[in-house]
């Protein structure tokens, strides 16, 4: 299994700067939601992507009905992201102040979808320019879109017509404030974004070791 | 021009578009786009939206947004440009729940629609020296997928409605019915309700294929499921079950009412009807009921119950209701 470059030492660095990233994304999200957010400190892996779907099957996630939406990014890091939910989110978000509606009605399907949708994409985005940003590095994004449920995100998880099984994923657990539903954001980075990746790690590192 | 001809020589050692060019692309380019400060300024306004509003860059350019387009929806908007600024991070807007931003109406007059455009928004964060200077709003004409969308929902229904249906008769085919049957089995069985099932066929059919041919025999079954459909009420379901045979299930009914439902449509069916445009026929059924109790073995039970009462309406004479449990 090749791991472009990425030593244990070198994925030590990694998952510092994503820690440090991520802390700055909790305090960016916090501002925008309006509630506060709590982040499980983030597991970087290198994995294959089929794994993914034996993380719904486990803890809290696998007793749930599950939504999952994703997002592809590309620029500095081409990749892309996924955030679950569990089934409660639907009923907790209508109030969340950063999106509360402006006449007090119940929420229509769309608009609970577009919240949904914006949420996702509000956090993944936080996410992964927390990945990008200790890197001075900048990435742009494709508009994130609905993958459905649980069978339906293991049907897309488990195709064999992708370019790049191995890469890294990198896992954080979120919580918002007052809410009691579950969110994860996957961020997967195939193996030809780690060739990136480990230049630029190898350039702190570098740069630390001068300083 | 000679300045810019000048701008062209002077950067081509490293080529890169002259910002006059490039402000052309982005007026030209086949998507809407608008830029506004963080005080919802308008910046910017391309020809792409000028033509298709009708309002022109001068008469945007400089006002405030919310201002200027009281129609938008500004909460909404405000806090998603917010976000966009506080976060330095791109947001989306698509058609499937927003059907627009700005209201442009049908640009097609030739293959048209009344609808109006369906678009799909980007917001780009304009970031220079770590702040967001502007945002840009980049608006994409989705009406192509929204019609192909329209399309595949429109048939993909067509379809739906067609797999669960008798081609002949128009009623439920068999497969539906199982399913209908075991959502109305648990329902019953949840709430304590009464649930009966109709098995009946046509009486001697073999006789009227052979006597009137082929034709005059899908007539005789297309009669039985019209009166099927017109003595049962509404909340029941009627089935083609197989060739000539019928299933209709009454939720809510207990074996009293759905014998008296089986009566009538007994007396219904049996009243002559014109086949073939010329001959008067006159068509009997056979019909056995079951009715769900405690003991019942589910679905396949209720269908045996209500076949075994069947057998017993053509073995007692035919052209009969009998009721699973009175004499069998």
């Amino acid at each position: 299994m090749t791991r472009a470059g990425l030593t244990p030492e070198k994925l030590d660095a990694l998952q510092e700067l994503v820690n440090m990233g991520m802390g700055a994304a909790g305090a960016a999200l916090a501002q925008a939601l309006g509630v506060f957010v709590e982040l499980a400190v983030p597991s970087v892996d290198f994995t294959d992507r089929r794994s993914v779907a034996g993380l719904l099957d486990t803890g809290a996630w696998a007793k749930e009905e599950v939504e999952a939406i994703r997002q592809p990014f590309f620029g500095a890091f081409t990749g892309e992201s996924m955030m679950i939910f569990n089934e409660h989110v639907q009923s907790e978000l209508a109030d969340l102040p950063g999106y509360a509606l402006a006449d007090d009605g119940e929420p229509t399907s769309a608009e609970r979808q577009e919240m949904l949708l914006d949420l996702a994409n509000v956090v993944i985005g936080a996410c992964v320019n927390g990945i990008a940003e200790p890197f001075q590095e900048s990435v742009s994004f494709a508009p994130p879109s609905r993958l459905g449920a649980r069978a339906a995100i293991r049907a897309y998880l488990s195709h064999d017509a992708v370019a790049w099984h191995q890469g890294l994923i990198v896992n954080v657990d979120f919580k918002l404030e007052g809410r009691s539903f579950l969110s994860r954001v996957l961020v997967f980075l195939p193996e030809p974004s780690l060739q990136r990746i480990d230049q630029a790690v190898t350039r702190l590192l570098d740069e630390l070791a001068a300083s | 021009m000679s300045s810019l001809r000048a701008e062209l020589r002077h950067e081509a050692a490293t080529p890169t578009l002259p910002v006059a060019l490039l402000a052309l692309l982005v007026d030209h380019v086949n998507v809407g786009i608008l830029t506004v400060d963080a005080g919802g300024t308008v910046l910017q306004w391309n020809r792409f939206l000028h033509a298709h509003t009708g309002i022109a860059a001068k008469d945007v350019v400089g006002c405030n947004l919310y201002e200027r387009f009281t129609e938008l929806p500004r909460t909404w908007l405000e806090r998603k440009l917010r976000r966009v600024f506080l976060l330095k991070n791109f947001a989306f807007t698509s058609w499937k729940q927003r059907p627009f931003l700005f209201r442009i109406e049908n640009h097609r007059p030739l293959t048209g629609g009344t609808e109006p455009m369906r678009q799909d928004c980007t917001f780009i964060p304009l970031i220079e020296g770590g702040e967001v200077k502007a945002v840009s709003i980049v608006i994409i004409d989705a009406t192509d997928t929204y019609e192909s969308q329209a399309r595949l929902d429109e048939t993909l229904a067509m379809l739906a409605a067609q797999s669960e249906r008798d081609a002949l008769t128009g009623v439920y085919n068999r497969r539906k019915l199982e399913q209908i049957l075991e959502a109305e089995l648990q329902r019953a069985r949840r709430y304590k309700h009464g649930l009966s099932l109709l098995m009946f066929d046509i009486d001697h059919f073999k006789r009227i294929n052979d006597g009137h041919g082929h034709l005059i025999g899908d007539e005789a079954i297309r009669h039985v499921a019209k009166k099927a459909v017109s003595t049962l009420r509404i909340t029941d379901s009627v089935a083609r079950y197989g060739g000539e045979e019928f299933v209709a299930l009454l939720p809510g009914e207990g074996l009293t009412g759905a014998a008296i439902a089986a009566e009538r449509l007994r007396q219904a069916v049996a009243h002559p009807f014109t086949a073939g445009g010329e001959i008067s026929l006159a068509i009997t059924i056979s019909v056995g009921v079951s009715s769900l109790r405690a003991e019942t073995d589910g679905v396949k039970g209720l269908l045996s119950e209500a076949d075994a009462a069947l057998y017993a309406s053509k073995h007692g004479g035919r052209n009969r209701v009998t009721l699973f449990g009175e004499h069998i």
